[in-house]
């Protein structure tokens, strides 16, 4: 496998149950800026536990061993915030106190832009996905549809070479989920973006560049 | 239709349990308000004394709010919940916990004998003591109820979101999770608030005398019958609630202030060293001041034991004459009637203001119609002692003839008002989904309450039961004098030989009382544990 | 939930068998609980009533008799009393008696009434005419209790002159004090210390409207001006209350504290809950005397019984025993039979009457005025 600087790669991956000792071999992945990697899997089976793993978050049930590249930078032993990995989980996006200016502005800290900067950035940017009118608005008083996309939005803001996407579209009915599925892909490759994302659904999966079934369990 | 005036029914009955109190109260209470020219600003000392009041109010809720907010993001930041740490002073009876502090730390006391050059020891009666002993019982009481708000609360969640976008969890915990947790505390904030300036025990033995603080010289008016003192009480009464408004007042700045303060930070590129400085600082005060915590609980408590063991115990004696079991066995009896009583009076209390309380946030949830909090809560305003002896002026006792059902009634209304601050905010952080779901797969509103939503209220029901019954358990003023001694409690009975020169007998009813509010909460993390048990699997 | 139901039931049965069985023959005793040889005392008292007249004696201890008070007051011209009888004096006193609450006649209506001392000047109440509506139950002397080094080393024995106090505090800095006026005994110490230093202690015994007030105390305020400054805490701080000033005594905090029963040092001593360092000493040479007494609401419907637990208190057997110098140490106020231990027989200290009524809120007023900021 040839990387080159800018790729993500996943390599000799292994997530081990605690309590019943059984193992997971992931295949070896590589992802390049812009790319989406779909993994399809039953509900349970472990693709959450293995996406929380990524991120960094140490998880009392399992453990996961392996090598992570982002950005073409090994990050496997650094903190979840150092990482540069971005992650969607399914339900909760929004912090539901804070108004969708406050939200996105979240993810703008690293980037050491004034005020001004910061709130024509965030215009800019809810501009881009039509929600202009939303800029002081509460989570709560958004549809579902649009709190998937402040939280694309946000998560995307934060500048991420790879975002983590947990069955990001399962709490929309049928019409709007492929509608949000296509524009989240299209979003993400037009910002050089790489994703994963896992779900239970083939429909979810249709328009990605990589699929994978999530492996069998080992002994 | 037959559900419909079923719940009307309830309605008005528990409304009329709720507000007839207060038609009551505007019977018996006078309208003396301390306008310019009041004779209370004749009083001599009423300046320094207001000035005082207001003053242990702001620092002590500041402080103890500032302790708790440190211990509390320390442990959520970290991942280790704390356990039963604090608990042992959260479940001290107030004026027992200061009478030991006292002894042990005051010049002359315990540690003062047996280091004689030690330095640092607080002053009997000032302001600085009065405050530090209102820090140290009240931070444990935020604490406990803290870690249960903030159970409620999807923090984990939003610590993970924070750092995803780049955010440690420090930074995350105060930017994010601090906020969301200090609103869900602001009932619980105005309690502690109001009783920090309302309190009359400890006032009346650690804190400055001369002049003593409002809540104490109110008191003292409200015992003196003379037409001058029974006026500057009436005023004082208005004066005392105007002081509650304020301290409400200042929790709400304090938060508005703090939560604004937070907001500009939002977005901001993060300050590394002060990142470092506060989860370090927090990291370190926290351990330090639980360790305090548990040093003085422990300390405190085995000097109320070794009082009541102790046994011609003097100035300048390390250790007692003799040690012996009398105080306790000369009142066994006495001392099983009264434990009976107390623990009676609390359960049925604690059943029905509990009741009470989960059934008027499921009528506002049914109804989707939130009653203003501080209409409920308004019972913390007004100084007790007012408020009884405004039902012992008022037809009050005509209406409830039986002395048993008069206490039993004003326990209920007055552990409603705590009970409620700890159960809402818990319930308004909880869906209503599950309950729904219940309902559409053929449950009525009860069934479905019982098996869908009050499985993931265990630990808000636990705790208010618990909080109901520790209000209960500690009143005074309306069990003595609604009960007109009829029904003695732990709480009374200690009261009165407190009255005395001297702490042994004082301390076997205080360390009783310790004992029962220290199980009542250990019976409560118990469901709490089997609950975060249910949610793990 | 069937824990609860039954928790009630047992709860409410039990009110109800207390309110059937007892209810001709309890009677409710209102005292106050803050001392543990006068509670040992009432309980006493309480098998002694049951076994010899089967009245149930139910002492409801109270932080201040004033709750009490408070209850009466509020309790309607109709209303049955929840109160069967009080232990009370002066102000409190003088209250229920303007309200008409108080059962009259009282020495008619107990016979024991007739072996009271007759050298005792009983039939004012802090100023305030008895008028047979209670009867005096114990002697109640001021005097202040030192440490007795303290005395020792200034050889003084039993009698501290109000020169010597000002010496004493002076040679001791910070280690007196005094209970705060207008609690109870702070205003009675104002009121000995008056009796010592004004000069014609006559005055004190008429109407303060009728005299200069001002003239007649400046000698107490110049007194005390001088003594502040050497009292605990420089005399900006003192305790709250006579209770709370033992309580600093036996901690060590204070060398003096204040007493109403002289007796009672002993008694204290020997249960070990006094400093045996503890003496007490008169202030000048006679100490302000006054009574404690019994009284029963009017509106008991229980004042037969409430009447036979008087004449008991009363009786040579209760009064005897409440002289004991092992209990409570109370002086009796009937005559000794000669049958009696010679300790029972001790004479008082030479007394001098309180002030007229009035200048109880005078010197309250005055006091606070010029000390309390």
């Amino acid at each position: 496998m040839n990387a080159s600087r800018s790729d993500n790669l996943l390599r000799q991956q292994m997530l081990r149950w605690r309590d019943t000792d059984k193992v997971i071999r992931l295949p070896d992945m590589s992802i390049a800026p812009g790319e989406s990697l779909g993994m399809m899997g039953p509900s349970g089976c472990g693709k959450s536990t293995w996406l929380r793993a990524l991120l960094g978050e140490s998880i009392g049930y399992a453990r996961f061993t392996g090598e992570l590249w982002v950005a073409g930078k090994e990050v496997s032993d650094l903190p979840i915030e150092q990482r540069g990995i971005g992650i969607l989980l399914q339900d909760n996006p929004l912090f539901p106190h804070y108004s969708v200016r406050k939200n996105l502005a979240f993810a703008l800290q690293r980037q050491g832009l004034s005020r001004a900067q910061q709130t024509a950035e965030i215009e800019q940017q809810l501009e881009a996905v039509g929600m202009a009118a939303a800029i002081d608005r509460l989570p709560g008083q958004l549809s579902g549809g649009q709190r998937a996309r402040i939280g694309l939005l946000r998560t995307v803001m934060a500048a991420p070479a790879l975002v983590l996407l947990d069955e990001p579209f399962s709490a929309l009915d049928a019409e709007r989920r492929v509608q949000v599925r296509d524009w989240t892909l299209a979003f993400l490759q037009q910002r050089g973006i790489a994703s994963i994302i896992v779900s239970h659904d083939a429909e979810d999966l249709a328009a990605v560049t990589q699929q994978f079934k999530w492996p069998k369990e080992q002994n | 239709m037959i559900k419909r005036i079923s719940w009307n029914i309830v309605l008005v009955a528990l409304l009329a349990l709720l507000a007839l109190p207060w038609w009551f109260v505007l019977q018996g209470l006078s309208l003396q308000l301390p306008t310019p020219g009041a004779e209370l600003w004749n009083y001599p000392g009423i300046g320094t004394a207001l000035a005082n009041s207001l003053l242990v109010g702001l620092l002590s809720t500041l402080l103890a709010a500032a302790c708790a907010s440190l211990i509390i993001a320390c442990e959520a930041v970290s991942g280790r919940p704390g356990k039963n740490d604090v608990g042992t002073i959260f479940t001290a009876p107030h004026l027992a916990f200061a009478i030991a502090f006292l002894w042990l730390f005051t010049p002359f006391g315990w540690f003062d004998r047996l280091f004689p050059f030690a330095a640092g020891l607080v002053e009997q009666q000032s302001l600085v003591t009065l405050v530090i002993i209102l820090v140290l019982k009240e931070t444990p009481f935020l604490v406990v109820l803290g870690r249960q708000q903030l159970m409620q609360l999807p923090y984990q969640q939003w610590l993970l979101q924070g750092q995803a976008l780049g955010t440690d969890r420090t930074r995350s915990w105060w930017l994010v999770v601090f906020p969301a947790w200090l609103r869900a505390m602001r009932l619980i904030l105005f309690a502690v608030a109001i009783y920090s300036v309302a309190v009359v025990d400890l006032a009346q033995i650690a804190g400055p005398l001369n002049p003593p603080l409002l809540a104490p010289l109110l008191v003292g008016w409200q015992l003196q019958f003379d037409p001058l003192s029974q006026l500057l009480a009436q005023q004082a009464t208005w004066l005392l609630i105007a002081l509650g408004g304020v301290m409400v007042s200042w929790v709400v700045i304090q938060e508005w202030g703090l939560v604004r303060l937070l907001k500009l930070r939002i977005g901001r590129p993060p300050s590394r060293a002060l990142i470092k400085a506060l989860s370090g600082f927090s990291l370190y005060f926290s351990s330090a001041t639980r360790l305090l915590f548990i040093l003085i609980s422990a300390l405190t408590l085995a000097a109320l034991l070794a009082l009541s063991l102790g046994y011609g115990w003097f100035y300048p004696d390390l250790l007692p004459l003799e040690w012996q079991l009398k105080s306790w066995l000369d009142n066994a009896d006495l001392i099983l009637q009264l434990s009976l009583n107390t623990l009676g009076l609390g359960l049925l209390t604690a059943v029905i203001a509990t009741a009470s309380i989960i059934w008027l946030r499921e009528w506002q949830r049914l109804n989707q119609r939130e009653l203003p909090d501080l209409w409920l809560l308004l019972a913390l305003f007004v100084p007790q002692l007012s408020l009884v002896i405004a039902w012992l002026g008022s037809d009050w006792s005509a209406l409830l003839r039986s002395n048993h059902l008069s206490v039993l009634v004003a326990h209920s209304w007055f552990s409603f008002a705590y009970g409620y601050l700890v159960y809402a905010p818990t319930e308004r952080n909880t869906t209503q989904s599950h309950l729904l779901t219940g309902r559409s797969l053929g449950y009525g509103y009860w069934r479905s309450w019982w098996h869908f939503k009050r499985p993931l209220m265990h630990s808000g029901i636990g705790y208010c039961f618990m909080v109901t019954f520790l209000v209960s358990v500690a009143q005074y003023v309306p069990t003595l004098l609604l009960g007109a001694g009829r029904l003695p409690t732990l709480t009374t009975e200690l009261v009165a030989v407190s009255s005395g020169g001297e702490w042994r007998l004082p301390a076997v009813y205080a360390t009783l009382l310790w004992f029962i509010a220290f199980v009542a909460l250990m019976l409560v993390q118990l469901t709490r544990s089997k609950q975060n048990l249910a949610r793990e699997s | 939930m069937l824990f609860i139901a039954l928790l009630q039931l047992v709860l409410v049965s039990r009110v109800q068998a207390q309110q059937t069985s007892a209810e001709p023959q309890t009677v409710f005793f209102y005292a106050w609980g803050g001392s543990e040889s006068v509670n040992d005392y009432l309980r006493w008292a309480q098998t002694q009533l049951k076994t010899r007249h089967g009245i149930e004696l139910q002492h409801v201890k109270v932080a201040d008799i004033a709750e009490a008070v408070t209850i009466l007051l509020a309790e309607g011209e109709q209303q049955t009393s929840n109160i069967d009888l009080l232990w009370i004096n002066g102000e409190n006193f003088k209250v229920l008696k303007d309200a008409g609450k108080l059962l009259p006649d009282l020495p008619e209506r107990v016979p024991n009434s007739a072996l009271l001392r007759d050298d005792l000047n009983w039939q004012t109440d802090f100023g305030v005419a008895v008028d047979g509506q209670e009867l005096p139950w114990g002697i109640a002397q001021f005097q202040l209790i030192f440490r007795a080094p303290l005395l020792a080393d200034h050889s003084l024995t039993n009698r501290v002159a109000v020169e010597d106090l000002l010496a004493l505090a002076k040679r001791h800095p910070g280690r007196l004090s005094y209970p705060k006026p207008p609690a109870f005994h702070g205003t009675t110490w104002l009121k000995a210390l008056a009796h010592e230093l004004v000069h014609a202690p006559e005055l004190l015994q008429q109407p303060p409207h009728k005299v200069n007030t001002a003239q007649v105390l400046q000698p107490l305020w110049d007194y005390l001006d001088q003594l502040h400054p050497y009292l605990w805490r420089q005399g900006r701080e003192f305790p709250g209350s006579a209770e709370q000033q033992r309580q600093l005594f036996n901690h060590g905090t204070l060398d003096n504290a204040v007493t109403f029963n002289p007796n009672e040092i002993p008694a204290l001593q020997q249960q070990l809950r006094l400093t045996p360092a503890a003496t007490a000493v008169s202030l000048g040479s006679s100490a302000l005397t006054n009574f404690h007494y019994l009284a029963i609401p009017r509106a008991s419907d229980n004042s037969a019984a409430a009447l036979t637990v008087i004449n008991f208190m009363l009786s040579e057997a209760a009064q005897q025993r409440k002289a004991e110098l092992n209990g409570w140490g109370d002086p009796m106020v009937i005559r000794a039979p000669t049958s009696a231990k010679p300790s029972l027989h001790a004479p008082l200290f030479p007394s001098h009457p309180e002030p007229h009524v009035e200048w109880t809120a005078v010197l309250e007023q005055e006091w606070l005025r010029r000390y309390q900021r």
